[in-house]
């Protein structure tokens, strides 16, 4: 509502101003739906912000908006079953991986041709490397929890 | 469940269009959406009246994170802005018959979509929320966590703004 047109308006139309979206929308207590439906018959200037409200909301909507592409809709809509079948396939991975490490670990360990001495230093490069390994991982995952600008696309 | 959710995303889709400006954005936005949604713990049953509000609320937060990261970028936003007026613009187009009217028609519709794209953020997602999506003010109150006694005066401030603007560039459009 203009400022030049509110100057004349009574403090009835002030109040109703308030509800007009609310009865547009069928969100009013019926009182006060009762109380803007006798005041919009009887003051043609409410009446006409009404009316240009429920027009403005009808041209909402229907207005036009960009579509979601296909491609990407089926892509979000097969994930579940995507990352299901990936997730499976780390598992058995790692299980596989796991099994191997135990098993040439064991051999290694108990071979006695091996000498006490060359299964110590080959203990420590292994595990070194390990450790190495391990902490760049925790400090890569450290740094990728905190980075605030990883959603920025340059 | 599979077609009610993917026409679920079809119509955020337009929504996170309208509060990132551009649609690049607002694919991945779904699509983080959606992730969470496929994910969550608390999110709530597909099936469930509470799902699409509960819904919404993650891809209009999402949403807004977006606007906020993409701040960094500014000029890039206001490109992508004008391709989704474009786009809009290339729809509306496409329809037929009686020329002028249809021009008249046109012009209408493309300064309906520039002033809701021109309001503040605040305006325009209740504008959508309400106008095109069609939420009642229960619902609306829950995705942008906020009363229920403050959706209808703060939609009508919106759809104030959104006549204001309106009629300005009706001015300009006429001139």
């Amino acid at each position: 509502m203009n400022d030049t047109n509110s100057t004349s308006h009574s403090n009835q139309c002030l109040h109703i101003e308030e509800l007009l979206s609310g009865y547009l929308d069928d969100e009013l207590t019926q009182q006060q739906s009762q109380q803007v439906s006798a005041h919009i018959d009887t003051c043609p200037h409410c009446k006409q912000s009404y009316e240009q409200l429920a027009s403005l909301q009808q041209e909402v909507n229907m207005m036009k908006m960009p579509e979601m592409e296909t491609d990407r809709l089926d892509q979000i809509m097969n994930e579940p079953a995507a990352k299901a079948t990936q997730s499976l396939g780390w598992v058995a991975l790692l299980i596989g991986i796991a099994i191997a490490l135990v098993f040439a670990l064991t051999s290694f360990y108990v071979d006695s041709s091996i000498s006490m001495t060359q299964k110590l230093i080959i203990s420590l490069i292994g595990g070194g490397l390990l450790g190495v390994f391990l902490s760049v991982v925790r400090q890569q995952w450290l740094a990728r929890k905190t980075d605030k600008f990883k959603g920025v696309k340059l | 469940m599979d077609t009610q959710f993917s026409n679920l995303l079809k119509d955020a889709f337009k929504l996170a269009a309208k509060i990132v400006h551009n649609t690049a954005d607002a694919h991945d936005v779904i699509q983080d959406s959606a992730a969470i949604a496929f994910s969550h713990a608390s999110a709530p049953e597909s099936t469930s009246v509470e799902f699409k509000p509960w819904f919404y609320r993650v891809v209009r937060n999402k949403s807004i994170d977006r606007v906020r990261a993409n701040q960094v970028a500014l000029k890039r936003h206001d490109n992508d802005a004008n391709k989704v007026i474009e786009q809009t613009s290339a729809h509306i187009g496409n329809a037929e018959a009686n020329p002028e009217t249809e021009i008249l028609r046109t012009r209408r519709q493309q300064n309906i979509a520039k002033a809701l794209d021109n309001i503040s953020l605040e305006h325009r997602e209740i504008v959508m929320l309400k106008d095109f999506q069609g939420f009642s003010y229960a619902e609306i109150a829950d995705i942008l966590s906020i009363a229920k006694g403050s959706v209808m005066s703060r939609l009508h401030r919106a759809r104030l703004a959104l006549k204001n603007e309106l009629a300005a560039l009706d001015i300009t459009s006429a001139k």
